[in-house]
Formats: structure tokens, sequence, C-alpha cells
């Protein structure tokens, strides 16, 4: 799960904050508490993401400021009781919510964009409206997110929601085969601009995650199984558990799409822009389509048996050409 | 000598905030530190400099500092204020229901920082971590990309390097396709409406200070700026017709549109007519197909097809 919580935990421990990240939460908590009349220090920690320390830290900078000659009245009237319950007593200059940051709507924008294109939300009034103030404040479509339009997703979408088992013929390029097959979808997520669907596979009996536009053909079977509370994750691609083989390549500056399109590892930048890059072989049908889309630009170096690799998968598709009387050796 | 008192950074601007908003007046510089002198040194350099410091952070922050030149007596010297139409505009916009559908959309959809989940909050929603069984992953992570929305937003000239060259642009948008962000700008050298992918953007970019320094064309729009078909980029229409095994053919045929098919033979094969006009293009969608795919025509393009597989075959 990428919650909030999670995030933290993927820029590591927070050192000292700044004098501004104080300020700034100060100024956002206070209003927050006043609306309410009251709060807590655990749910404001809950609300805006932070420590219970932070909280305390933050109403605690606060708590001693004010207007000269800083006594009295003329404080900030916030106090924490030991109890940890907060009030927050109305001011002129800290009832008001703060105008979003440049940063912050951006973000917003990119949020309620993207969740418009999801089955789930893409018929929602609510967010229709809330985007359509959004771009009214703006001042017109300065950000666009498109997704895929996958043929099938509506419908798989909608099997994950109802638990529903589907029939599908699916496509598996990496191993150039089409397979007929009864799914489960369990979730479904977007990713690096493709839709995919994590589901009960009745034909290896394990969870697997299928590409939804690579499912040429779907048939509802209207057996309902029951749901389970899954949580939707984006999958780390391509996964290094040391049973697939690794290749090393030298990518030139014109191929430079590999190493921005797929996970690389061991990645070394040269002064001529190209690079030389680890990665992990999904299958050698995959390698080869990649060296071949990539032309002369993709060079494996090791190991031995995938050197060769763009040429193999060149020939064999020269012989598709039948005018061509001889190939090139 | 005792080391002068170090005051909180933190404590000084909010005790200037709240100086600010408890006046109904609009304070000049000499008025604030005579109130708030001791927090600011004692030199007047650093007073000036410290004050410009708190005023710009507080702004970033969203606080409407405004100021005004005095007349009468004062005449000439700048004041400051709270500008009280300038707190939470949008917010106020925003009904409940509003509000709760942005925060399922926060719950939703992951995009690598917290910017749009911190708006959530700040709007008064709550972000419930628990994701359904729905998400959508959105790399939206690069500092660039809110930098180069607000250059957008505010019609501000940009300068970056690109492709290992300064670039100078009107920025006219933004789209995220196929999971990477671009920005569609009048590039001042070229002298022509440009698309720039975000991520090959080689360093910071610079933001102009003069807002609404140009005048972005009315009726434009990225997304038909920017084909959505790669093979078109390079203008002129050129087209093949490329003959697919039955395996990929309703894979391509969604891809194309039925109108793309002219042909299908009973062995359930197709043959579409493609454009190929950017040739770096076309044959990255044609080979990511192997051998399930050949070009039949025009005998120029085969040609050139079959070239690339020779020099590809021969290890050149």
């Amino acid at each position: 799960m990428r919650g909030r919580n999670s995030w933290r935990r993927r820029i590591g421990k927070r050192g000292p904050r700044s004098a501004k990240v104080r300020v700034q939460n100060a100024l956002h908590i206070m209003p927050w508490v006043m609306e309410r009349g009251g709060s807590t220090v655990e749910e404001i920690a809950q609300q805006f993401g932070l420590t219970k320390e932070e909280v305390l830290e933050d109403l605690s900078t606060a708590m001693v400021c004010g207007v000269p000659p800083y006594c009295g009245g003329d404080m900030i009237g916030v106090v924490v009781f030991e109890d940890g319950s907060v009030e927050a007593h109305p001011s002129q200059s800290f009832d008001r919510v703060l105008e979003l940051t440049y940063v912050e709507i951006f973000g917003l924008s990119v949020l309620a964009d993207a969740a418009a294109q999801l089955p789930g939300m893409k018929r929602d009034k609510r967010l229709a409206s809330a985007i359509a103030k959004l771009r009214d404040f703006l001042g017109g479509d300065v950000v666009d997110v498109e997704t895929e339009q996958a043929t099938y997703l509506d419908i798989v979408w909608e099997a994950a929601e109802k638990g529903e088992k589907l029939e599908i013929e699916y496509l598996s390029p990496s191993k150039d085969i089409s397979t007929k097959r009864t799914i489960t979808p369990r979730t479904v997520f977007g990713d690096a601009g493709h839709w995919y669907t994590t589901a009960d596979d009745d034909l290896s009996n394990e969870s697997r995650i299928f590409r939804i536009d690579r499912i040429q053909e779907v048939r509802a079977t209207g057996q309902v199984v029951n749901i389970v509370a899954a949580t939707a994750t984006t999958p780390s691609w391509f996964p290094d558990d040391g049973t697939l083989p690794v290749v090393r390549a030298h990518v030139k500056a014109a191929a430079a799409w590999v190493v921005e399109t797929y996970p690389c590892r061991d990645v070394q930048e040269n002064d001529d822009d190209s690079f030389d890059i680890s990665i992990v072989v999904n299958s050698a049908h995959w390698l080869g389509r990649l060296a071949l889309r990539a032309g002369g630009n993709f060079v494996i170096t090791e190991p031995i048996e995938f050197i060769d690799i763009a040429q193999r998968t060149a020939q064999t598709v020269l012989r598709r050409y039948s005018d061509v009387s001889e190939l090139a050796d | 000598m005792p080391k002068p008192k170090q005051h909180d950074p933190a404590e000084r601007m909010l005790n200037l905030l709240a100086l600010l908003g408890n006046n109904a007046q609009p304070q000049t510089l000499e008025q604030i530190m005579d109130q708030m002198g001791a927090e600011y040194g004692s030199s007047d350099e650093g007073r000036r400099t410290s004050f410009e410091r708190d005023k710009a952070a507080l702004r970033e922050m969203g606080v409407p500092i405004s100021n005004i030149v005095l007349r009468g007596d004062a005449a000439g010297k700048t004041a400051y204020f709270l500008n009280k139409k300038g707190y939470g505009t949008l917010a106020s916009q925003l009904t409940v229901d509003e509000i709760k559908a942005l925060q399922e959309a926060a719950a939703m959809v992951q995009i690598d920082t917290e910017w749009g989940r911190r708006a959530v909050v700040r709007l008064g929603g709550v972000i419930d971590d628990h994701v359904g069984f729905g998400t959508m992953h959105l790399e939206s992570g690069s500092l660039v990309l809110p930098e180069l929305w607000r250059a957008t937003n505010e019609c501000r000239v940009v300068s970056m390097r690109y492709n290992a060259k300064d670039r100078t642009v009107h920025p006219y948008g933004l789209l995220s396709r196929d999971g990477y962000w671009y920005l569609g700008a009048y590039d001042l050298s070229r002298k022509e409406e440009v698309v720039f992918r975000v991520d090959r953007i080689q360093g910071d970019v610079v933001i102009g200070a003069t807002q609404q320094a140009f005048v972005r064309r009315a009726d434009y729009k990225l997304a038909d700026a920017m084909p959505a078909d790669a093979k078109l980029f390079d203008g002129a229409d050129e087209q093949a017709v490329v003959r697919i095994d039955k395996v990929l053919a309703l894979t391509v045929a969604r891809e194309l549109g039925q109108s793309g098919v002219i042909l299908t033979h009973e062995n359930g094969d197709i043959d579409v007519r493609v454009s190929c006009a950017n040739r770096v293009a076309f044959r990255a969608w044609l080979f990511a197909m192997v051998d399930r795919a050949e070009v039949l025509s025009p005998p120029n393009v085969r040609q050139e097809v079959i070239g690339w597989l020779n020099e590809v075959a021969s290890g050149i």
C-alpha cells in the first residue's frame, strides 16, 4: 500500500524540520481546530500526516507567539491540555485556511484528472463538478491526464467489484502464445500507461497479473465467488528473484528509451550519452524483440548465449520476406 | 560580551503574521521594527534582509501579505497588510461532496508525492489510507512538473536544456500520456509549436519573473497538438500496408480501429493500413510483433525494412 505512512517510510526518518515547515503546519492546524471547536493531538496528527511529537512541537511554537508585549491576551490562543486535547481560540490572523500552494494545486489537479479516468469514478458527478471548479479556478486546461482506453477495462473492473469469473483469451507477447483461461479479477491497477488486473488464474492455479489490453476476447461466466478484501498495489516489475537471467548491455543514446522504459540496474551513463546497464530477461523472445526494436543501438555484452540474439531474431523475421533470396550471415 | 539571544525564525514569522493581522492599518517596515526590532537583530541591513526572507517564506506558504505605497505624511513608504481576500478561495468554492470526491481520488491515485494529498487535507478532507481493489499509479514526482505547471498557468517564459540545447519557450500545456509527461510549448528559437518529453529535460528549469509574458493560442489543446499515434509524428501521412498474423489480429485491429483493417483473410490474418511517416516509431511498432507482421507495400518501405533487418542480422 502506498499510503501516507508508507510514503514516509520510503523517504526515511525525518531529520530536524525547518522553521518554514513548522510555521506552515501551525497555519494549517489552527484554522482546522478552530473550525471544529477543538480537537486532540492524535486527531491532528492523523489528519495532517504528522507524528504526535511534531504536532506538539508545532503547537508549542504557536503558543509562545503573539503581538508585543507578548503577554496574556496578546498571545495566539492555542492551548494543549495534558490529556492531549487542543483548543484554539478565534484569532484574526490564524482562523483562515491558507490558499493552496501551486505545488499542491498541481498535485490536486493531477489526482482529480487521473481519478476521473478510473471506471469507478468516471461517471461521478461530484468529481466532475470539482474538476470543473478547479479548471475554472486555474483558468483553463493546463494539465491533462490521458490513460489507455483498454477495450475490456470496464468489464474486468466490474468483475473485480462483483467477484465474477471471466473466460478470456490472453496474448503473451513475451512467449508468443495465446491461451484460453478462466480468471477471477481481484484488483485492477494502472501503471506506466497500461491497465492490469491481478487475478486468480484457473490455468496455473496461481494469482497472476494480466495486462488488460492483451485480453483478446472476454466472456462473463455469471459465476460469482466470494470477494476477497484485496488492496490494489503496483507490483515491482521484473522481479529479480535470482531465477531469471540477467544480461549486460551497452545502450547507445539513440536507444535511451530502453533505459527509460524498462527497469534496469547497475546503470552507468557515459559521456557520449550512452549507457551500460544490466537488465533482467523475462524470456528469450522478449529480449530478441527488444534487441530488434533497438536495432544496432542495443549491444549485449554478456552472457554469451544472448550476445547474438538480435541477429538471430532479425534472421527469423527476414524469413517472412519471401523475396529475400539470401539472408545475411 | 554575552551572545545576543537567537530568536527562533518560526516564532518570528508567526509573530509577524499576528502583528499584521492585529492591525487594521497597513504597517511600514519602521512600524514593524518598532514592535519586533529585538527579534530582527540590531543592524538595519540585517533586519531588512530577515524581514524580506520571512515575508517571502510566508507568501510562499500562501499567506496573502500585500503591500501599498502610502500617501500623506508617510508618502512613498511601503506598508504591509494581510489581504483577507487572498485566503482559501478554492476551498470556499468547493462543496462538502466535491471535497469527498477529491478525497476518494486521493485514495485511489498514487502520484509519488504528497502534493495532492496535502491539498485534499488542506481543503478539509480526510485521507483514507485504505486502497480498494482499484488504483492508478501516475509517476509525477519530478520537481520540474509543478514549476512547468505554474509557468504554464501564469504564462511565464521557461528556459531549459533539452537534447543538449538551451531552449526558451512559451509553455502552453502539460499532458500525461502512456506513463510520460509532455510539455506543449512555443519554441522561440525554432519559431514553432513543439512537444517536449518532461523526463528528458536536463537539469532545472528557469521560470521567468514576469507573469502574462505571452498569450497562449486560445484554441490550443495539447492532446490535439500531439498525435496519439507516434508513427504520425513527422507530419507527412505516409502509409504502409502490413500483414498481421491471426494471433495478433484482434489486438492490432483494436489499436488501429476497424477502419485500419483493409482485408481479413480466411485463415484469420489481416492486412492493415498504418502510418509510417515517423520511421523510428514505425520500426518500434512493427518489430514489436517480430515475425508476426510483414510489410507488404509500398515497395520502398518494404525494402527499407528488409535493409534494416539485414543490417541487424549481419551484426552491423
